[in-house]
């Protein structure tokens, strides 16, 4: 049978559909109001440098009454895990009465340069946990990692389990080594020292391009083509324009950081293997006693769930559970799949453990 | 579209069809009042009309929804383009019979068209840039080496062979004299630009390679779609098959070692160039005494070992402060302690002497006074018995008070 079940006059009433919501698609764009982000209502409790530790404004009369601190990658901005009303993971665990504080990292500067893994994960991380556990009279506290930020908690807890009562692993790569992962295959020929010898800090903009030749012909394609479907309604373009707002907002990475963490993460795959030297800590995660929640997707082109799923195998940790969500790296965070998913299961998760 | 069609043009006035089709170019212009009219041009009705359209509404001027818009039309431009191809296609069917090894070997046909046709026109046909891959990093490494004071040309366009000669003579020369030094970091320099130029265009032709893979996967799976009985009943549907066609054959590219070291040296060699024209720079800006990355670097780093030192006592201040704190609660909880002892004791003394002089005796607090009161008792109970035990004491000499 022919596959291509087209008339002329249908592909021509295609292109033509298309053609007008083109043109009108741009009225809509330019109609559009500023692109707000991060909705929820916080207050700042403690800055250090570039870093700013917020606090989050309950929803619930009843909180759980282990706070929890998010603790996001390095690379693009945490408004992502609070885009927009009704598709922010924050607003979802505010609701479900998780009092939630979150690490946002800001934009590192030239002189930032030489901060080190251990200036984040022994310094800035811990000073954070130290304010939020005198703030509540507690000695631990619940600790809940996004993308890199997960792997800075997993050294975070192994270094200091004392102070984490429960860990929340979200999209985080432990494995950098696994068959399908096509970011760490970029880097393996990389000569990072030259590149950071040479760059300092890495601008945003070059690991934004990395990002977008994982998927090339669809994130900087298909994409595009598609967004003319819904240009025709204000607020999903609305929306489309909050997530492209968020995938271009990428702070600089800061020189020193990056050379540990593609070296010892990416190139020698140092968590699973045990080699990861934070200051003078070698991180173990075999350390790792405390409940552990881990969180991945299905469909994550940037950190394949194969590379989250070796956390099982590396920690001894008596209570262990995974949960794979069915949608992407983005997907968790900001899908209405995800908002009715992962925010109810972490909190119900966390009660239990309380 | 009715399945049972099986020859979906018969019917269809191809001329008439044109005729619509033109007119839909027009929708552009009606979806706007304030645009003008767009000529549009016979030969490449879709694209041009899209071109002339978006020429006629933009504003010029950089703003973030334009700019996004403008990905938007490149997007387009790419998916028209490829939608004129398959139309070529799919009216050539209309002419065949329904069979399937018909429809198989007309799709072979066709496609070989595409390939011969990409291969021909390798370096400007712009299906070979549906996507580009090739040119964002040139855009990211224009930018990175924007800095440089240095004009080295266009860095990034294709080296021609007398280029290439004239560049192998000017690297063969000695460095002589005074700045002989000098002559010879400006040879590496030219040296590192051009191990540059040939790992950037090895990494184009591994790329441009990709598109004919994944127009040959996309065949392949057109026909498995015959036997499967299955149909594309859209241009965006086609679109779709060509986009997955070339993320599968990129996906599978990048995951060899071939490409991790391709993209390796690509990436270290410009890199190389990018230090090597970074180190001349700063020797020049010392020579004219100017400040230099180098310096700053140094202040950076004194001042990231200072922030550093700044906290580490920061934070011994804090614990040793905590410690005074603690220990001065512990001393103030043993002089209290003390303090009543003391005060114990003093009460004591001065009850004794009251007793003593029993007439004088002044009650001065209400605990106090029992205090005394006890005190008075046992003086009494402790005279009673030393009276006893005296009594007791036969023939000795009673002492009275």
């Amino acid at each position: 049978m022919n596959p291509f079940q087209m008339r002329p006059d249908e592909v021509f009433t295609e292109i033509h559909e298309f053609n007008s919501k083109l043109a009108q698609g741009f009225q809509t764009l330019s109609e559009l109001d500023e692109i707000k982000v991060g909705i929820s209502e916080k207050e700042e409790v403690y800055r250090e440098d570039n870093l700013v530790l917020y606090h989050f404004k309950a929803r619930t009369k009843k909180q759980n009454p282990v706070p929890l601190l998010i603790v996001y990658a390095l690379v693009n901005r945490p408004y992502m895990a609070d885009l927009q009303d009704g598709r922010s993971m924050i607003q979802g665990l505010l609701d479900e009465g998780v009092d939630v504080y979150l690490i946002d990292w800001g934009y590192p500067e030239s002189a930032d340069k030489y901060l080190t893994l251990d200036d984040y994960i022994n310094g800035y991380i811990d000073r954070c946990v130290d304010v939020i556990c005198e703030k509540h009279n507690r000695k631990n506290i619940n600790l809940l990692g996004i993308c890199q930020g997960g792997s800075f908690s997993l050294c975070y807890t192994a270094l200091h389990q004392e102070k984490i009562k429960n860990l929340i692993t979200t999209v985080t790569p432990v494995d950098f080594h696994t068959k399908n992962d096509l970011l760490s295959h970029m880097v393996q020929g990389i000569d990072i020292d030259l590149v950071v010898d040479t760059m300092g800090n890495i601008p945003g903009e070059m690991l934004n391009w990395v990002f977008l030749i994982l998927k090339p012909h669809t994130l900087m394609g298909q994409k595009y083509v598609d967004l003319v479907d819904i240009l025709d309604d204000k607020d999903k373009a609305m929306n489309f324009m909050r997530m492209e707002k968020w995938i271009f907002d990428s702070p600089d990475q800061v020189g020193e950081a990056y050379r540990e963490f593609i070296k010892q993460f990416y190139q020698q795959n140092g968590l699973v293997k045990g080699t990861v030297k934070i200051g003078d800590n070698v991180i173990d995660l075999g350390k790792i006693k405390i409940p552990i929640l881990n969180i991945y997707a299905k469909d994550d082109h940037l950190v394949p769930p194969d590379s989250s799923k070796a956390l099982e195998g590396c920690v001894s940790s008596k209570d262990y559970q995974s949960l794979e969500f069915p949608g992407g790296h983005i997907g968790i965070y900001v899908s209405g799949k995800a908002q009715k998913m992962i925010p109810p299961s972490v909190a119900k998760w966390l009660e239990k453990r309380t | 579209m009715n399945k049972n069609n099986q020859s979906p043009f018969d019917y269809s006035n191809w001329a008439e069809v044109q005729k619509k089709y033109m007119d839909a170019l027009t929708s552009f212009n009606s979806a706007n009042p304030f645009t003008n009219k767009a000529t549009v041009s016979q030969e490449s009705f879709w694209v041009k009309a899209m071109d002339d359209w978006w020429k006629s509404v933009k504003s010029g001027t950089y703003n973030e929804k334009e700019s996004l818009f403008e990905k938007v039309i490149d997007q387009c431009r790419n998916y028209y383009f490829m939608s004129e191809q398959f139309s070529n296609l799919i009216e050539g069917m209309s002419n065949l019979k329904s069979k399937n090894e018909d429809i198989t070997s007309f799709i072979n046909k066709k496609f070989q068209e595409m390939e011969s046709f990409l291969t021909a026109n390798q370096n400007n046909f712009h299906w070979s840039n549906l996507v580009d891959i090739c040119e964002q990093p040139v855009e990211l490494m224009k930018k990175a080496i924007s800095s440089m004071p240095f004009n080295y040309g266009d860095l990034f366009a294709d080296v021609s062979p007398e280029a290439k000669r004239i560049r192998d003579q000017y690297l063969s020369i000695p460095g002589v004299g005074y700045s002989r030094e000098m002559q010879e970091k400006l040879q590496e320099t030219v040296r590192l630009w051009a191990v540059y130029q040939d790992n950037y265009q090895e990494y184009q032709l591994a790329l441009s390679k990709l598109n004919h893979e994944a127009l040959e996967l996309m065949r392949k799976k057109i026909l498995r779609m015959i036997k499967k009985d299955e149909e594309l009943n859209s241009m965006r549907q086609i679109y779709d098959l060509w986009v997955e066609s070339n993320e599968q054959v990129y996906a599978d590219y990048v995951l060899t070692s071939e490409y991790s070291d391709l993209n390796g040296r690509l990436v270290n060699s410009l890199m190389a160039f990018k230090k090597q024209s970074h180190e001349i720079t700063e020797e020049m800006l010392a020579a004219m005494n100017m400040p230099t990355s180098k310096a700053l670097n140094t202040l950076e780093h004194r001042q990231y070992e200072l922030r550093k030192q700044v906290r580490m006592l920061e934070t011994q201040l804090k614990s040793l402060q905590k410690e005074i704190k603690e220990k001065n609660k512990q001393v103030a909880v043993k002089t209290k302690g003390t303090r009543n002892t003391t005060k114990k004791k003093q009460i004591k003394k001065q009850a004794v002497e009251e007793k003593s002089t029993v007439v004088q005796f002044r009650p001065v607090k209400k605990k106090v006074v029992k205090f005394t009161n006890t005190v008075k008792k046992k003086t009494k109970r402790k005279t009673k018995r030393k009276t006893k035990n005296k009594s007791a004491n036969h023939g000795m000499i009673e002492l009275k008070f």
